[in-house]
């Protein structure tokens, strides 16, 4: 295998092993956008796996399967976006709840498909783009959740950035007060955002459970809620930041998947802690340009806005 | 209307209707997976409580779940959150594993002081990083902490299939020496119960009667009025999160020295993250948190019940319960700070978004 080739087949890895971080990291990025914190990403793509699976196997279609894991995120995205929003809760300790909640749930139900089989999604090849030597199969050689999370990445940017509705969640997440005095309904947009975000974060658990390794297992996300979270930070706020850390993040798993492969020796186990080691350096590192970010985020972050005002 | 503090009575109703709505969803949940609802709570309460076995058993998994939570309570006495715990517990697991094997042989009244000691500085090295990117370079201590969980266990997995990996074909280290063994009080019950109470005792005594505690409470409540008091405060807060991070090192400890006797990868079905919610529960208080940390031994004791009463429920069900109860008492602690009007007169405003 050449360099190119092999470098060419990890960018390609690095892009879909991304994908469940970069679906993820969007929902908590619009959900964030609007002030509000979810720390539950974790729990909500673990029921959006199960939720995505359960479905692809009772009907047989892959595409129902991740249709009802957004439905589902979206609903149990509620658990957490109804406290924070309406009562006013503390976010931190509601996004904890809503982990354990989906943990939960996922692990309860999910007991009878452990080991079974069920419909999955298989690679499409673009027509024609698919052919280009490198990109080909770098971007266009995959499945459809992962052409979802590319096209969600300029859609997003653009939908928060350049729209009358994005603008309006902009302004719920930066000044609520202001919001809500302009006439916005601030808390169903921070609602409206929330639930987003478990719709994401639910596809791109089910990304696991019907793409990646096609079954049931408990706790298959591993973390990889968190860490989409703590992408959200290192990204400022920018789906375009946002993406280049999922692909490096995709781009550990690919390497760690595939040393022995290439004859490299390293001690599994220390590629293992790869990921969070990084994930901790980015953290450390996007806090040194730390007034460049605090621009970035959203003032009223994890800050209940009820109009009562003193409670 | 807003309350000034929220009264005691409605805590405590917050509290049983939190619990009672709980056990309600659990039954649903339980239906759900198809099993009868109520002798199947019945269990949850019977297994932990009905025998010897069961009441040993739930001392036993209470005393790293209290470790645990003292661990997170006392992060949030400087109000930090440490998720950590679940990695400093593994940590103190293998520090404690390496006195045991590895360390000095010593006689036994000193090994087990000197094992119980490594687990605990490694556990508090532990989270005396994430309080030093805290304090140096604003790095999210929620996040740190979390992923040094997966790094602590790495570290652990690395060890138990590798370097320290026993004469059999298992990833589990050889048994430690019988004189590096806590006392055993009862049944399996070991003297690490002792310890846990002992020293929640003594950090509630700290906390409320000397001058360190009283600086590290101000702290706490208001770092810039600290600061201005002239109080060192990244000092204390370092300080009191490495003492922390030595009660999740001692959870592990006691796991290896009174439970395991050795050191293996699932050495905590996730005491660090079941602490967390004990914490919050027990209102940040330290001598609270062994009393929550007890009843939810019970509950994991009974959720180990679940699946010998119907084989379709898994123990992680307990979870959902968890899960409910934290969200009603979160919500429910919201509304004890209102006080209830009756005002009969006046019809109800209908609200705007209705």
């Amino acid at each position: 295998m050449t360099p190119l080739e092999m470098a060419t087949v990890i960018a390609a890895t690095a892009v879909s092993s991304g994908t469940p971080i970069l679906l993820a990291g969007l929902g908590e990025l619009v959900a964030e956008r609007s002030g509000v914190l979810n720390l539950g990403v974790e729990g909500m793509m673990l029921v959006g796996a199960l939720a995505g699976f359960a479905t692809a196997h009772a009907t047989g279609s892959a595409a129902a399967g991740a249709a009802a894991a957004a439905g589902i995120g979206a609903v149990f995205a509620l658990v957490h976006a109804w406290p924070a929003v309406r009562l006013g809760v503390d976010q931190v300790v509601s996004g904890l709840a809503v982990v354990l909640l989906g943990a939960g749930i996922a692990s309860a139900f999910g007991r009878s498909l452990v080991g079974e089989v069920a419909a999955s999604f298989a690679p499409i090849p673009v027509p024609g783009l698919s052919r280009l030597p490198v990109l080909g199969p770098v971007l266009f050689q995959h499945d459809a959740l992962v052409y979802l999370g590319l096209l969600l990445v300029p859609g997003i940017a653009w939908f928060v950035g350049r729209t009358r509705p994005g603008l309006a969640l902009q302004v719920c997440g930066e000044n609520p007060r202001l919001a809500d005095a302009a006439g916005l309904p601030v808390e169903r947009l921070r609602i409206a955002a929330t639930c987003t975000g478990g719709a994401l974060a639910a596809l791109g658990g089910a990304w696991l459970s019907l793409a990646d390794t096609p079954s049931w297992v408990d706790g298959m996300t591993a973390g990889r809620g968190w860490i989409a979270v703590a992408m959200v930070l290192f990204s400022g706020w920018s789906p375009w930041r946002l993406a280049l850390g999922a692909w490096l993040f995709g781009g550990l798993v690919a390497v760690q998947f595939r040393v022995q492969a290439f004859g490299l020796h390293a001690d599994v186990y220390l590629l293992k802690m790869l990921p969070y080691v990084c994930t901790l350096a980015v953290l450390v590192l996007a806090a040194r340009g730390r007034w460049r970010l605090r621009l970035g985020a959203p003032a009223a972050l994890g800050r209940p806005y009820l109009r009562e005002g003193s409670a | 209307m807003p309350r000034g503090r929220p009264s005691v009575l409605a805590e405590i109703g917050v509290l049983a209707g939190a619990l009672g709505l709980a056990a309600l969803v659990g039954a649903v949940v339980f239906a759900a997976a198809g099993a009868p609802p109520l002798a199947t709570l019945a269990v949850l309460v019977t297994e932990p409580f009905g025998s010897a076995f069961g009441i040993s058993e739930t001392l036993l998994e209470a005393v790293p779940l209290g470790f645990c939570a003292l661990a997170v309570v006392l992060a949030l006495k400087v109000d930090l959150w440490n998720i950590g715990a679940e990695g400093q517990l593994y940590m103190g697991a293998l520090g404690a594993t390496w006195a045991g094997l590895y360390g000095p042989e010593w006689p036994g009244p000193l090994r087990i002081p000197f094992a119980l000691l490594c687990g605990a500085a490694m556990g508090a090295a532990w989270a005396f990083l994430p309080a030093v990117l805290r304090a140096w370079r604003r790095v999210s201590e929620i996040l740190s902490t979390l992923m040094l969980n997966y790094v602590a266990i790495a570290w652990v997995e690395l060890l138990v299939y590798g370097p320290w990996k026993g004469e059999d074909r298992f990833p589990y280290t050889a048994f430690l020496p019988e004189d590096a063994w806590l006392p055993v009080l009862f049944r399996r019950v070991h003297a690490g119960i002792l310890l846990v109470v002992a020293l929640a005792l003594l950090l509630a005594w700290i906390e409320r009667r000397t001058v360190v505690g009283y600086e590290v409470r101000v702290v706490g409540a208001s770092p810039a009025l600290a600061r201005y008091a002239g109080l060192p405060v990244v000092r204390r807060l370092l300080a009191v999160m490495a003492l922390a991070g030595a009660m999740g090192g001692l959870a592990g400890a006691c796991e290896v020295l009174g439970t395991q006797h050795r050191l293996h990868a699932a050495i905590s079905p996730g005491y660090g993250y079941t602490a967390i919610i004990v914490a919050f529960l027990a209102r940040r208080d330290l001598g609270a948190s062994l009393v929550v940390a007890f009843l939810f031994a019970a509950l994991a004791v009974g959720g180990d019940g679940l699946p010998a009463a119907s084989p379709a429920l898994s123990p992680a069900v307990v979870k959902v319960f968890q899960g409910v109860l934290l969200l009603l008492v979160l919500s429910g602690g919201v509304l004890a700070r209102y006080r209830v009007v009756l005002d009969r007169a006046a019809p109800r405003p209908v609200p705007e978004d209705a």
